[in-house]
């Protein structure tokens, strides 16, 4: 992912004659300059695209998960692989903007801990689905390539936020005892955060265009309702199941309430789920 | 807040219209406006600035709890987490081109001290408890600027910047009151230090407006958000209580986080061992300072 961010950063350096800033003086717009940035789009003499719309198909893989909810002792929550797709309209030499929407396949994060008293395993499943409007500047163009970087406001919906963990318990004679406990936490509020990408775009052909980005996302939810299913078998037979169920608020009176379909709910104060991550992206980009 | 997005949101919007992209050859950018004469050549510039971030999205809650006319126990969720407080900070840029800056800042962030108070009460006995979180990370941040749109009295950049901070104080302090019928009060004073902790890295995306003050002087004003996070690695915990001015019990363990251990509670030290764990110090807010260009 360094690596990534200093290639990024040595095009930039790199491509860059370096000369007194005229934007500070700020006496015009900078529309001569922004030919640069345009002629990547088009090309003279040739037949191009002339919409200012374009669409994006794309791919991000988050490695690093800082600050996130960790599961294992490496990563946390967010880490995984998203696709999506956009849509974006170039509203001037400078800027994009967009609304891309993705779908984040959490890696499936299993921990094993093994203790006296038996190995525990303990697996993630989330998925969830992000729309996300976002504004990109497009700041300096080469023939083959313009470097950017993009802001984007993150509203997703949890999908899947599940959890099981087994305990097999270390047995002192020949049977086998298991005790699964899966977590479901049914409903959440809004996934709310935002997302900062580094990038470079690459033409491919007339209306192709290829990108590489580093992003960072941050975002974050608070659970409303879970649901915990306790199951204890004896050499593969069920022996006890028993289902509890938990509400979380901003504030209230901690304890059990009997809600109207009969289940008895405890309440409890509401908290924050992170799930960050830093990744690669890529993808390609469509221009009419 | 989400307003003042919208607004810088507009600003390059609105001010430019809608066209189809000029047909020209890629070619270099060059500078389409001269320095004004005896106008700032340096293109080194300084800057001072200040920061306060209220929303904390994804950081650490906390809650507070007391007991109501019913005797059961309500709680209250705090709205802000680690990391919402004010930042000070200064930095060195170089204008690279006239699209890019490149720079250097480092802050302090004076984290708001996040208090929590705790009362519950049980046959005339009362017990009360106050919990205060305190904070303060200096931070480096190598950053880049992109300047995107130049009007004559102001542009619009977004910055994005790495963190890189050391912890300079993390603790967390309990001071408790107990009283009852027939008997002092007695006091307790609980202490979790954090004595060791990684780096606290993280990154930063600033969108903001930068304005003529004048020749050498620039404003500038920007809605910033920052994800940033650290692992204590080591700590100690204490534990005093008084009753009347005297001593009842002064008791003080380390402990250490560690990763890969399971069924160890204690190392070769005789530390509690805990699992690690990430504490985030993510913050939006708005920032705002001024440029100096020689």
């Amino acid at each position: 992912m360094k690596q990534s961010y200093y290639l990024l950063l040595g095009l930039l350096l790199g491509g860059t004659p370096l000369q007194a800033q005229m934007a500070t003086s700020a006496k015009q717009p900078l529309s001569s300059t922004s030919q640069a940035v345009a002629g990547l789009h088009k090309p003279a003499g040739r037949q191009v695209a002339t919409s200012p719309v374009y669409v994006k198909l794309y791919g991000l893989y988050g490695l690093l998960t800082p600050g996130s909810l960790l599961i294992t002792d490496t990563k946390g929550l967010g880490a995984g692989v998203r696709a999506g797709a956009g849509v974006g309209f170039i509203a001037n030499d400078f800027i994009n903007v967009g609304l891309d929407a993705d779908l984040l396949f959490g890696d499936n994060l299993k921990k094993e801990t093994v203790a006296a008293t038996g190995i525990t395993t303990k697996t993630t499943d989330f998925k969830i689905v992000s729309v996300t409007p976002n504004i990109t500047f497009k700041a300096l163009a080469h023939p083959a390539y313009y470097i950017y970087n993009r802001l984007g406001i993150m509203v997703g919906k949890v999908l899947t936020y599940q959890t099981t963990e087994e305990i097999r318990y270390a047995s002192t004679g020949a049977s086998v005892t298991t005790r699964v406990l899966e977590t479901d936490f049914g409903d959440n509020s809004l996934v709310l955060g935002y997302q900062a990408a580094l990038g470079v775009q690459f033409r491919l052909s007339e209306a192709l265009r290829g990108f590489v980005e580093v992003v960072a996302i941050n975002q974050s939810f608070k659970p409303k309702e879970r649901t915990d299913i306790v199951t204890n078998t004896k050499d593969g037979k069920v022996t006890s199941t028993s289902k509890s169920y938990y509400a979380y608020e901003k504030e209230g009176e901690r304890g059990y309430t009997k809600y109207p379909d009969g289940r008895n709910v405890y309440l409890g104060p509401t908290y924050n789920v992170p799930l960050n991550s830093i990744g690669v992206g890529a993808g390609l980009v469509f221009r009419f | 807040m989400i307003r003042f997005f919208y607004l810088l949101l507009a600003l390059p919007l609105g001010c430019l219209s809608v066209q189809a992209q000029p047909v020209a050859a890629a070619r270099p950018p060059q500078r389409t406006t001269a320095e004004p004469p005896g106008g700032p050549v340096s293109p080194i510039y300084l800057k001072v600035y200040g920061y306060y971030g209220p929303l904390t999205p994804g950081s650490l809650l906390s809650s507070t709890y007391s007991n109501n006319a019913t005797g059961g126990q309500t709680f209250k969720t705090t709205r802000f987490g680690l990391g919402a407080g004010a930042r000070a900070g200064i930095g060195i840029g170089f204008i690279a081109s006239d699209f890019i800056n490149l720079g250097l800042d480092a802050d302090w962030l004076f984290a708001d001290k996040l208090k929590r108070e705790n009362a519950t009460s049980y046959n005339n006995f009362t017990y009360s408890n106050t919990i205060t979180t305190n904070l303060q990370v200096a931070s480096l941040v190598p950053n880049i600027t992109f300047k995107a749109l130049a009007r004559p009295s102001y542009y619009i950049y977004n910055r994005l910047g790495i963190m890189v901070g050391a912890v300079l104080t993390y603790e967390q302090v309990i001071n408790e009151l107990n009283t009852g019928p027939k008997v002092s009060p007695t006091t307790g004073v609980y202490r979790w230090r954090f004595s060791k902790n990684s780096l606290a890295l993280g990154y930063q995306a600033a969108l903001g407006v930068q304005f003529h003050l004048s020749e050498t002087l620039r404003g500038f004003v920007e809605l910033v958000a920052i994800n940033q996070s650290f692992r204590p690695q080591e700590g100690t915990f204490s534990y005093v209580s008084t009753q009347d001015g005297k001593t009842l019990s002064n008791d003080a363990t380390s402990f250490v986080y560690k990763s890969g251990v399971a069924g160890v509670t204690t190392d070769a030290q005789g530390r509690n061992v805990v699992p690690v764990t990430n504490v985030a110090m993510n913050s939006v807010g708005v920032g705002a300072g001024l440029v100096y260009r020689f």
